[in-house]
């Protein structure tokens, strides 16, 4: 009855060291392949995938790869008459796309280039009487979009737009027994949705709500024998995940509850040494999302190769610094 | 991007599947192209729903593609009958479940059932929960089905709470390593028994019940966390109410430093710290120790210039309230004479604070439970989820008498379980502080917490009246929360490991600090200390920054420095 461990073994072979240049050239190059049968199959997060790209992109240095006009004309292009944003041309807008597009005119400091009180107004009309906010006008509620508003909203100066305690209420309503977060009140808790609400408490200013000790402990549990940190119990380890209860533990002070050294690790095992890029585990496919994730965690960890990442944002420090954007993180 | 495996290929095979790629991708670009067209000319019919079958069974995360098939939907509300609708709804809940079969965790998809369901003429939800019920069959831990299983017991009628708690106990009887039916029943249970007064606000017959439960899923499995956490829960976690704890007027720094139970914010809230001097209200701002616009659980008053000055007895009242209701109050007399005058409750007590970790309504489950949890550790004497839950029960039940196990079960999962090693050790360190705090008198203006392995500085706000407190020898990183320690005047923080001294800026009367062997690194870490304007003894020695920075000789030798120095110095 009793359920083995799920993990994974690293092998001799895996890389050790960070392969930085290997990795600015493989983001470099997925935007350029766009008969791509796999980039083909990812337009529907096209938005997202820029944000992740050029992100890693900037967290390397190497920003500069990347067409900046090509890139801002594809944002402004995506959109909607209502303020939204899509993930790409002809799609609909919603708040996932639009948390990324403004991500990606901050790192290029072009915010001024779009109509952002329209993205405040589109914003303002998915909140709902109870606080939580829908994606898109379909209706779906996920604590996450809470967090997308709040942090788009800051991003563009303009978080007194809504009620934020109200907004706060909802988020509150969805600790669980464990002291995290899942996506609607009753939802099980994840370390994905956990960043979401951890991050959304520390850019509101209401981090005095978490449990913090006893989240820090289901957090720091998420590491397995391999370093990899999982996302829930009993799943496998990922370098997303990694980032996602990483970024917690920053948020709320516990980020010395892991034991770092295994996950820098882990997280270099995912590394793909001939085509760049991170996997979600050691011998998988690379992709940019968990590229942005591995190189975002080793900056938390304290690689200096990397430039320091914001936790909450996901985005280089140095980018909410010009931003004027001040958020308090916890301290033990 | 979840879970693929790259798979090595022989150049033949490489190009066979490019080609094939290809051809997918000629079909699946030309389907939407149709679909764009369709779309971008409002045309809104059954065709389009079929043209969106495969490219969405293919990639159901499109959400733009659903949202076409919820357009068409509305639309055809409009011209067909009812009987109609509903077969095409039916349909359209079977293409579901098709695409979940292929990818049971796409959010979108999910999403449409519930759209589906929503506006369905005649809604089936047994169907449903039968569905449910196999999807988490061939997956227990699907969240998203388990949330949409939730969204359906809330639209049918004939789902009660009983039904679905005994959904969760033959999960769990299945297999105890279910943590998301533990957390399901963390949900069910207090409205099934709901008890407020309760630890978990569950009745304490059901939580009887429960420890049953789950003494049984550790006791077959003792490595399965889900259980634990799920024990841990049912200990409960005690309300903090509301209340003064602290309220110091110091004459130096002119000021009043109210603390109270739990962090509050005074600006937009319903909470108001009312403050009298000789019977005038002083109404200006009050501001936590950090100078931020964040929820503290200290607060303080600088108090205008003049008042402090007068030689006269000062009598002040503070008044904590609720909307206009006082939740307490204290009176204070302060003499001409008197450097500092400091009121502490006498009902609240730090200890009950501690506490409230866990408290179960009985201190004899917590006997019972510690007695079955330590029977487990004689069968797996290793298992680090039984020693962490007997250091809970025994932290609840008297910290101070079971100290020493207390200490030795924290060294003993820090060498099985090193990973979390640091994690130990900051518990450790909590319960230390703790027990220092409840043997201390609480209006004694020293401590001593030297040499006691301490690798945090935890409730330092319910410290604030310390005048002189010695940390040295410990393993200290940060002392941000020092700043609570509003009347410190002398600090030792020798032999720790400080690389910056962040957070004691802001201690207002501080005179001397010591950080003797510490790792600060260079002179920036100390610039801080600027805004010290009484501070007047530092000692730096043995610290790498005598090493690295070129400072003056004479510096070096120095084993203390008057403040005045350093700036004069700064690069
Ligand atoms: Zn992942």
């Amino acid at each position: 009855m009793a359920t083995p461990m799920k993990d994974v073994v690293i092998s001799e072979k895996a890389p050790t060291t960070l392969l930085l240049q290997k990795h600015a050239d493989f983001i470099a190059a997925y935007g350029t392949k766009k008969d791509d049968y796999e980039y083909c199959m990812t337009e529907y997060l096209r938005m997202s995938g820029i944000y992740w790209g050029l992100t890693a992109l900037s967290l390397m240095g190497k920003l500069d790869k990347v067409d900046k006009q090509e890139v801002l004309d594809f944002v402004k292009k995506c959109q909607h008459e209502n303020g939204g944003f899509a993930a790409s041309l002809g799609h609909d807008p919603h708040l996932l796309y639009t948390l990324s597009a403004i991500q990606i005119l901050s790192l290029y400091d072009a915010v001024d280039c779009i109509n952002s009180d329209k993205v405040v107004e589109y914003i303002k009309g998915l909140q709902q009487e109870d606080g939580s906010f829908v994606g898109d006008k379909w209706g779906e509620v996920d604590s996450k979009f809470s967090f997308c508003a709040v942090a788009t909203l800051i991003l563009l100066g303009k978080l007194d737009a809504i009620d934020v305690e109200k907004t706060a209420e909802f988020v509150l309503s969805c600790m669980n027994f464990d002291g995290g977060f899942g996506s609607r009140p009753d939802s099980e808790s994840h370390s994905g949705q956990i960043y979401c609400c951890v991050g959304f408490l520390a850019i509101t200013g209401r981090l005095h709500h978490v449990n913090v000790d006893m989240l820090g402990w289901w957090l720091c549990e998420r590491q397995l024998p391999s370093g990899g940190l999982n996302g829930r119990p009993e799943k496998l380890p990922d370098v997303c995940y990694s980032w996602w209860v990483l970024s917690s533990l920053k948020i709320i002070g516990r980020l010395h509850w892991i034991d770092k050294d295994k996950l820098v690790q882990f997280i270099l095992a995912c590394q793909d040494d001939e085509t760049g890029g991170f996997a979600d585990r050691p011998g998988d496919m690379v992709d940019p999302f968990h590229t942005l994730f591995g190189l975002a965690g080793l900056s938390l960890l304290g690689d200096n190769s990397v430039k320091l990442v914001n936790p909450v944002f996901c985005m280089p420090q140095e980018t909410i610094d010009k931003l004027n954007i001040r958020v308090h993180l916890l301290t033990l | 991007m979840h879970g693929r495996v790259k798979v090595r290929t022989v150049a033949e095979q490489a190009e066979a599947k490019k080609k094939e790629k290809e051809k997918k991708l000629q079909a699946y670009n030309a389907a939407l192209e149709k679909i764009f067209e369709k779309r971008n000319n409002q045309i809104l019919d059954e065709e389009g729903l079929k043209l969106s079958l495969e490219v969405l069974l293919a990639n159901p995360d499109f959400y733009t593609l659903w949202n076409f098939r919820k357009d068409i939907f509305f639309s055809l509300k409009e011209s067909r009958p009812t009987e109609e609708l509903q077969k095409l709804y039916e349909e359209e809940l079977h293409f579901i479940e098709s695409c979940l079969r292929v990818n049971p965790k796409s959010y979108g998809t999910w999403d449409h059932r519930t759209f589906v369901m929503n506006n369905i003429p005649q809604a089936d939800w047994k169907r449903e929960l039968f569905l449910c019920n196999k999807f988490l069959e061939y997956d227990e831990r699907n969240f998203h089905c388990w949330d949409y299983r939730r969204f359906v017991v809330k639209n049918s009628t004939n789902i009660t709470i009983q039904d679905e708690f005994d959904f969760t106990t033959d999960k769990i009887s299945s297999n105890f390593s279910n943590y998301s039916s533990w957390h399901y029943r963390s949900k069910l249970l207090p409205l099934l028994q709901p008890d407020p007064e309760q630890p978990a606000g569950v009745k304490e017959e059901a939580l009887l019940k429960e420890f049953e439960i789950v003494q049984n899923a550790i006791f077959t499995d003792p490595d399965d966390q889900s259980a634990w956490f799920y024990h841990k829960w049912l200990l409960g976690r005690g309300e903090i109410k509301l209340d003064l704890l602290h309220v110091v007027i110091i004459r130096k720094s002119k000021r009043v430093v109210v603390n109270v139970t739990k962090p509050i914010h005074l600006v937009d809230t319903p909470y108001k710290i009312q403050l009298e001097v000789n019977g005038n209200t002083i109404t200006d701002k009050w501001q936590n120790p950090f100078d931020t616009n964040l929820h503290s659980p200290v607060w303080i008053m600088l108090l205008p210039d003049g008042i402090m000055s007068t030689d006269d007895t000062m009598e002040i009242s503070v008044k904590l309230l609720n909307d206009s209701e006082t939740i307490s109050s204290c009176l204070l007399t302060m003499k001409s004479s008197m450097k500092q005058a400091s009121y502490h409750s006498t009902t609240v007590k730090p200890a009950a604070i501690f506490s409230s970790e866990l408290t179960a309504a009985k201190s004899a489950i917590l006997e019972q439970e510690l007695q079955s949890i330590q029977e487990l550790l004689e069968l797996e004497t290793e298992n680090k989820w039984a020693i962490l839950t007997v250091v809970q029960l025994m932290k609840s039940l008297d910290s101070i008498r079971y100290a020493t196990e207390i200490k030795n079960n924290l060294e003993k999962l820090q060498s099985i379980d090193p990973k979390r090693e640091r994690y130990y050790n900051d518990f450790g360190s909590k319960i230390v502080i703790e027990n220092q705090i409840k043997t201390m008198d609480p209006l004694e203006s020293m401590l001593q917490l030297n040499n006691l392995s301490l690798t945090a500085a935890y409730h330092m706000e319910y410290l604030l009246i310390l005048q002189d407190l010695d940390v040295s020898h410990n393993h200290i990183t940060n002392v941000k929360n020092f700043a609570y320690l509003q009347c410190l005047e002398v600090l030792n923080l020798d032999d720790n490991q400080l690389d910056n001294v962040d957070g004691l800026e802001f201690l207002p009367s501080i005179v001397s600090i010591s950080l003797r062997r510490n790792f600060l690194a260079n002179l920036e870490v100390l610039r801080p200390l600027q805004r010290c304007k009484t501070l007047v003894m530092l000692c730096l020695d043995g610290n790498p920054l005598f090493a690295s920075s070129g400072m003056p000789h004479m510096f070096v030798c120095l084993s203390s420095i008057q403040m005045s120095i350093i700036p004069k110095n700064f690069p």
